[in-house]
């Protein structure tokens, strides 16, 4: 699999995690740190509320970390984290559907915050829980993590053929759905 | 591709540029991880360690030869609910000359891990013939607690009359974090 990595700190990236594949405890709290908020993003938007996106984003690094051996070009470590992290929610997926699928409504403990920014964040989850699973990753991969639609097809195994026409669709679903919650719940200013 | 498949596309990444404020992982993710990792990676060198160390033995069941009569009394160490976990007991000084054999007996709750015994996974007591007291050795074994709490693992060693000869308390504090 070939996914070129375009970011400019790529090389110093490439540095911790050679420093890390050989057990250095503070190359891997670097190399962790260098990416969590990225794949945090990652896994809030794929799972259905926020505690099952604190799971898979600690499994999701945890599980790179340790399998860091097996990484052979230390450059594309941000999208092996990615990959590790879209193979653990396609197998939780499998095996327990219900607590990874929506039911088209976010959890009550993070409904009615007052901040703005929070209602953007549970908008947008309301409106990607509502795709379907593969097409809310393929959407995540492609218009948050900017890979190209080759790189994403390489990731989710499929052609790139399949993958433009799922992007296109999911798109479509997608921005639909969220100017739908933003007409129904606007996001309010903080009151506190 | 039509100006609106343009228009949805940019509409999709702006409203993820918005999205991506403000959205990030808790401070102590990095230091849990590299805890957990460090942990992980002991944990795997002294399993591979003690495995080396069973292969070449012929007792019954765990592959040992020997047994010691000391035991590596700890205050408790600490063990995750749920996850196999490494005890290494050590029998030395055994004052009695017939030593028959070693019974390792689990609580409520724990019970034995093993791949390569299937007769004993997920058992609860184990008895192991002991034919050489004299070697000095440490014993291995793999546990896993279904709930959380201190949990007491009793190691006693009988002489060839069935009666024990030496008895010691292993304490574990299994726990869910």
């Amino acid at each position: 699999m070939s996914i070129k990595v375009s970011s400019p700190l790529d090389h110093e990236l490439g540095e911790l995690v050679t420093q890390a594949q050989k057990g250095d405890k503070n190359a891997i709290s670097l190399l962790v740190e260098s990416v969590q908020d990225e794949i945090y993003r990652f896994c809030y938007y794929l799972a259905r509320d926020k505690a099952s996106a604190e799971d898979l984003c600690q499994e999701t690094l945890l599980r790179a970390i340790l399998n860091l051996a097996k990484l052979k070009e230390p450059g594309r470590f941000k999208a092996w984290v990615l990959q590790t992290g879209k193979n653990i929610f396609l197998d939780e997926l499998k095996r327990h559907e219900n607590k990874l699928r929506s039911d088209g409504e976010p959890p009550l403990d993070e409904r009615g915050t007052n901040a703005s920014a929070q209602d953007t964040h549970l908008q947008i989850r309301e409106a990607l829980l509502q795709l379907l699973p593969e097409d809310r990753l393929i959407l995540i991969l492609i218009d948050l993590h900017e890979f190209t639609y080759k790189e994403a097809a390489e990731m989710m195994k499929l052609s790139e053929e399949a993958v433009t026409s799922r992007v296109f669709r999911a798109r479509k679903d997608f921005v639909k759905k969220f100017e739908g919650n933003e007409r129904n719940h606007p996001a309010r200013s903080s009151t506190s | 591709m039509s100006m609106s498949d343009d228009r949805i596309e940019a509409k999709s990444k702006s409203i993820f540029r918005t999205g991506s404020r403000g959205l990030e992982a808790s401070p102590f993710l990095s230091r849990r991880i590299a805890n957990e990792v460090a942990s992980r990676i002991e944990w795997k060198r002294k399993v591979r360690w003690w495995q080396g160390w069973a292969i070449g033995g012929s007792g019954l069941g765990l592959g040992l030869a020997s047994f010691c009569a000391w035991l590596f009394l700890f205050s408790a160490f600490s063990a995750h609910v749920g996850q196999p976990t490494l005890v290494e007991v050590g029998l030395r000084n055994i004052e009695v000359a017939d030593v028959a054999r070693v019974e390792i007996e689990l609580p409520e709750g724990v019970t034995f891990v093993s791949t390569r015994y299937p007769e004993i996974d997920g058992t609860s007591t184990v008895s192991i013939p002991v034919e050489d007291k004299a070697a000095l050795a440490s014993f291995p074994f793999v546990v896993r607690s279904a709930e959380s709490g201190l949990k007491r693992v009793r190691v006693m060693v009988f002489d060839r009359g069935g009666k024990i000869v030496e008895e010691k308390i292993l304490k574990i504090r299994f726990s869910n974090s």
